[in-house]
């Protein structure tokens, strides 16, 4: 893909910024599902610092809105009545169309879930939209909830090393142009494709050579890919930290048993 | 932008498990929806939903770990025939899903609810609750080489349809399927059921009566190649995506804007893309759903683009609601009415809608060179592509 420009960045990271939701219209923190916060602060603290305006969203989730629809069928399951407003927020795509009407954004809007790979191949889908549909807020999302960190454990081997070792919540913002623009970083991705025979970090070496060419080292995997929103979250940090350099990102996703690999270039 | 084109098509769905004997009952406008009997969803009446019979050939759909990837396997299947070997061609998948795993997922978290041992089961049962876990099944089965996972509500699949189509422009494949699927689930129905969009008779799209929709299920699979790839393997395409269109409306969350605005910008993208004029869109296979709200906003839409309005037709009640799967699986039954020349009839509508003013098209014969497919999502998320008749001296 032809590498895009990242002209903002911004993350929301609960973990680390207790104060995270202070600047959401209040009437939304007390009423709207924790993860449509999480994005719209996101969001709003990278137009801060940001002049452009995006036209449109690409979200990358894995589990999307997973509190809503646990919400939900608790309420089917349990009185016979499942709230409407928690089916609403329950589909992947809720943060994204929250995020259009909160900041006027009318052009695309797309939900992409592939897991680990989400961003890469979230990356992948804002680099093939149009012209004139730049820029691009392209938003890493997901969240934490308690039921997961009771189930993970008990998911395949493979699948708990990966998600449970560090199982991280955040919302990480990238706006992105598809034009080469002077002193902004340059970020582009290939994948999610699978593994086959490879071993992940072998397939991720495979990619990474076809993306950047061969001699720019790949960080083992289990640095940048044990959770969800980690591959966002390095790129966020690289670009934050502002140190010249080309930087490769690889990711792999257990479930699907397919590999990523983003290349930002500072 | 190019014309895509489509050398081959998958189709399973209420009406069949395969695109021609789909067609057949669309065309017809079959009335195809039965209650629902795959689970019981506990409400005050057993609501008519198109649920896919049991697959005749077995051998097609099973192995999948999960409702969603046997019927998408499927639909795969048929849409691949035409071109069992692929000569080193690079294989690509955009795969749209809103319900992907839930349907085994549901099933285990209200066991893990009556039983705190029953964690134990948890790997088998969430193993493909993902999107991309279904994505990834579905590409090591028919040896693809990457895939994308989308989730966009009811308007997914179109989007999928549009990056395959982007996809295959790009150059990152040679051939691309485009796959659209969703099964019937308790989320999905008793979802619907709480914000009271549901007809438990059976939806009616465009008709005076019209009170909700009815659900469905199935798969629809477009296989898109490169021009050269398609040349080489001397298939002769079926038909030619055209253009694709995409916006949000910016307004509810659940309600379209009510005078379609976000739906006039997606169609007009795709029109735009298609490098057509608007006078030559010879049928429009509506989203149609037979909401109150939804039906009249898409027709005020389409009068902003049409004068006069186009033939149109909505499938939901012959084959339901198929939220991710609905735009692939009826451009799939459009595309054999582009073949035939003939607007299918809609199922359902018997009584015009003053606050309407227009009918869906009887059932009647047209020459068909470009069509346009709608799908409209929770989120104010719209889809529109153009299809147009396959011409080698077009490229």
């Amino acid at each position: 893909m032809k590498p895009l420009s990242v002209i903002g960045v911004s993350s929301i990271q609960p973990a680390r910024d207790p104060d995270w939701s202070a600047e959401v219209p209040k009437i939304m923190r007390t009423r709207a599902p924790r993860i449509w916060c999480m994005a719209h602060a996101a969001v709003k603290k990278m137009l801060i610092d940001c002049s452009r305006t995006p036209k449109s969203i690409v979200t990358a989730t894995a589990l999307g809105a997973l509190g809503e629809t646990k919400n939900f069928l608790d309420g089917v399951f349990k009185d016979g009545f499942g709230s409407p407003r928690n089916f609403i927020a329950s589909v992947h795509n809720s943060m994204a169309g929250k995020l259009a009407v909160d900041f006027s954004i009318n052009g695309p809007n797309l939900t992409i879930c592939d897991g680990q790979n989400s961003f890469a191949s979230a990356l992948v889908t804002a680099s093939l939209l149009s012209q004139k549909d730049f820029p691009v807020c392209l938003v890493v999302i997901e969240e934490r909830i308690e039921l997961l960190d009771t189930i993970l454990p008990y998911l395949s081997e493979e699948c708990a090393a990966y998600l449970n070792r560090n199982w991280y919540e955040a919302a990480v913002v990238f706006l992105l142009d598809n034009n080469q623009i002077q002193g902004c970083p340059r970020i582009s991705a290939v994948g999610p494709e699978t593994v086959g025979s490879l071993a992940p970090e072998e397939k991720c070496a495979l990619l990474a050579g076809a993306i950047s060419g061969n001699g720019i080292t790949l960080p083992p995997l289990d640095e940048t890919s044990d959770s969800f929103v980690k591959p966002a979250i390095v790129a966020h940090n690289h670009i934050t930290e502002a140190a010249p350099g080309t930087y490769l990102i690889g990711s792999y996703a257990p479930s699907a048993q397919a590999a990523a690999v983003v290349m930002l270039c500072m | 932008m190019s014309r895509i084109p489509i050398i081959g098509m998958g189709a399973v769905s209420a009406a069949g498990h395969c695109a021609s004997k789909g067609y057949d009952a669309v065309v017809a406008g079959k009335d195809c929806l039965t209650p629902l009997s795959l689970f019981d969803a506990a409400l005050k009446a057993v609501p008519l939903c198109g649920q896919v019979p049991d697959d005749p050939e077995p051998g097609y759909s099973s192995g999948g770990p999960n409702r969603c990837a046997g019927l998408a396997l499927r639909a795969i299947r048929e849409a691949l025939q035409p071109m069992p070997e692929r000569n080193g061609l690079r294989l690509g998948m955009a795969l749209a899903t809103t319900v992907a795993g839930m349907t085994r997922s549901e099933q285990f978290y209200r066991a893990l609810r009556d039983d705190p041992g029953y964690l134990e089961h948890a790997a088998r049962e969430l193993a493909c609750h993902e999107p991309t876990a279904i994505a990834g099944f579905l590409a090591r089965q028919i040896n693809a080489q990457g895939f994308h996972s989308i989730s966009t509500a009811c308007s997914t699949s179109l989007h999928a349809l549009g990056m395959a189509k982007r996809l295959i422009e790009h150059d990152r494949y040679d051939l691309c399927l485009a796959v659209g699927v969703d099964a019937l689930s308790i989320l999905t129905v008793r979802g619907f059921a709480s914000l009271m969009l549901l007809d438990f008779s059976g939806c009616k799209p465009f008709d005076a009566r019209r009170v909700g929709i009815s659900l469905g299920e199935g798969a629809g699979a477009l296989l898109l190649a490169s021009a050269k790839a398609a040349r080489q393997s001397g298939i002769e395409p079926v038909a030619a995506v055209a253009g694709w269109g995409a916006s949000a409306d910016g307004h509810h969350m659940t309600a379209p804007h009510p005078d379609g605005e976000g739906a006039v910008r997606a169609t007009t993208a795709a029109l735009e893309e298609a490098d057509i004029a608007a006078s030559a869109i010879d049928m429009i296979a509506a989203h149609g759903t037979g909401t109150p709200d939804n039906d009249i906003a898409e027709i005020r839409a389409m009068r902003t683009l049409f004068d006069p309005l186009p033939p149109f037709c909505s499938m939901k009640r012959t084959l339901g609601h198929t939220l991710a799967a609905s735009g692939i699986l009826e451009t799939v039954f459009a595309i054999h009415a582009l073949h035939d020349n003939r607007i299918p009839a809609t199922a359902g509508f018997e009584q015009p809608d003053e606050a309407i003013n227009a009918q869906p098209s009887p059932g009647e014969e047209k020459i068909i060179h470009h069509f346009i497919k709608n799908s409209f999502g929770f989120g104010g998320n719209n889809a529109s592509v153009v299809i147009s008749k396959w011409e080698w001296s077009k490229q």
